[in-house]
């Protein structure tokens, strides 16, 4: 009931993490993909994006100084895989394993800031489908860091 | 003690003008503008290293060992005494990096050096208070720093919460701030 309003990070904060989340997604050993998006999927084309969820929000202060922040964001596969469950089962699979690879494989996000923890919050699911038989599938995920 | 003696005297004891505060009025002061520091290095060459990293919240307290009284003409008089000041940082995560921290657990829990536990030489800076290049600081030789466990729940981080109790001999001055490195240095008072 008396839940606090969360406070945003600074824009500045919050587009640098950007820029390191894409560099760091398109490190996936297995990537489908030549290269994964930034909040872009393209139509009739497997194609693979980063996009935020909500805005990066300041989660706890330190008296110390710095902070710990969130940063919640998901990818989404297009697929066009026409009848093939088995094209919808590797879409789900291949994202699952990114999440699996996430977990372990923290991003770097620059000097004095650093990962805490980054896990997916869901496994991945249908999201969407389109007239022209595209589809995209989702996994969502949650990260901490700090900066100190 | 002849008059020249007493003027000497007098003009000893004459307090130091109050310092004001170096942020802007009209604003509240930021936590993070007092910070305790405990010496990692030695007495003559002192090393000063934050404690609490990672810690939200945590205040001094002050005990005045309050004494309140009613005479029997009606009146009510309070006694102090000097404070004790304590404070606590919980949960105080382990960090490799955070020389502090090390130094404590190296103590307690390698060493089980209960004696040099209440023996540290902290400093406590006021960022906010005197100029904002030389603020007021306080440094007191002989604390007592007491972890009070060691631990945390699983697939999160180890904790060692920590008490301190402020004590030995309080002197004042001012500290300063690296502007390059951030090391902290201490001057007394003269």
């Amino acid at each position: 009931m008396n839940e606090q309003p969360k406070v945003l990070t600074a824009a500045e904060e919050e587009a640098s993490i950007s820029r390191s989340m894409m560099k760091w997604i398109n490190t996936y050993p297995d990537l489908p993909v030549n290269i994964a998006n930034y909040e872009q999927l393209k139509a009739d084309v497997s194609s693979m994006a980063l996009s935020t969820i909500q805005a990066a929000a300041v989660v706890k202060r330190f008296i110390t100084g710095g902070h710990q922040g969130e940063y919640q964001f998901k990818i989404v596969y297009r697929i066009k895989p026409g009848n093939s469950n088995d094209a919808r089962l590797q879409a789900d699979e291949l994202l699952n394993a990114i999440g699996d690879w996430a977990a372990n494989n923290y991003p770097t996000l620059g000097d004095n800031i650093t990962v805490r923890k980054l896990e997916a919050t869901t496994r991945s699911s249908l999201f969407a489908i389109y007239e022209n038989g595209d589809e995209d599938h989702q996994i969502l995920f949650r990260m901490l860091y700090e900066v100190i | 003690m002849d008059d020249e003696e007493i003027i000497e005297e007098t003009e000893d004891e004459e307090e130091v003008a109050d310092l004001t505060f170096n942020t802007t009025a009209g604003n509240t002061v930021e936590r993070e503008l007092m910070i305790a520091y405990l010496n990692t290095g030695t007495s003559q060459s002192p090393t000063w290293s934050p404690i609490g990293k990672r810690v939200e919240d945590s205040s001094i307290e002050l005990d005045w060992s309050e004494e309140t009284k009613n005479d029997i003409l009606g009146q009510t008089y309070t006694n102090f005494k000097k404070p004790t000041l304590t404070q606590t940082f919980d949960p105080c995560e382990l960090d490799g990096g955070d020389t502090a921290q090390v130094k404590i657990w190296n103590m307690a829990i390698k060493d089980r050096d209960y004696a040099g536990l209440t023996n540290l030489d902290m400093l406590i800076v006021h960022f906010y208070a005197g100029t904002a290049a030389t603020p007021f600081a306080e440094r007191y030789s002989a604390c007592a720093v007491r972890p009070t466990g060691l631990g945390g729940e699983g697939g999160g981080a180890m904790t060692m919460p920590i008490e301190v109790t402020y004590g030995g001999t309080r002197t004042v001055g001012t500290a300063s701030k690296d502007s390059t490195t951030g090391a902290i240095s201490f001057s007394a008072a003269t």
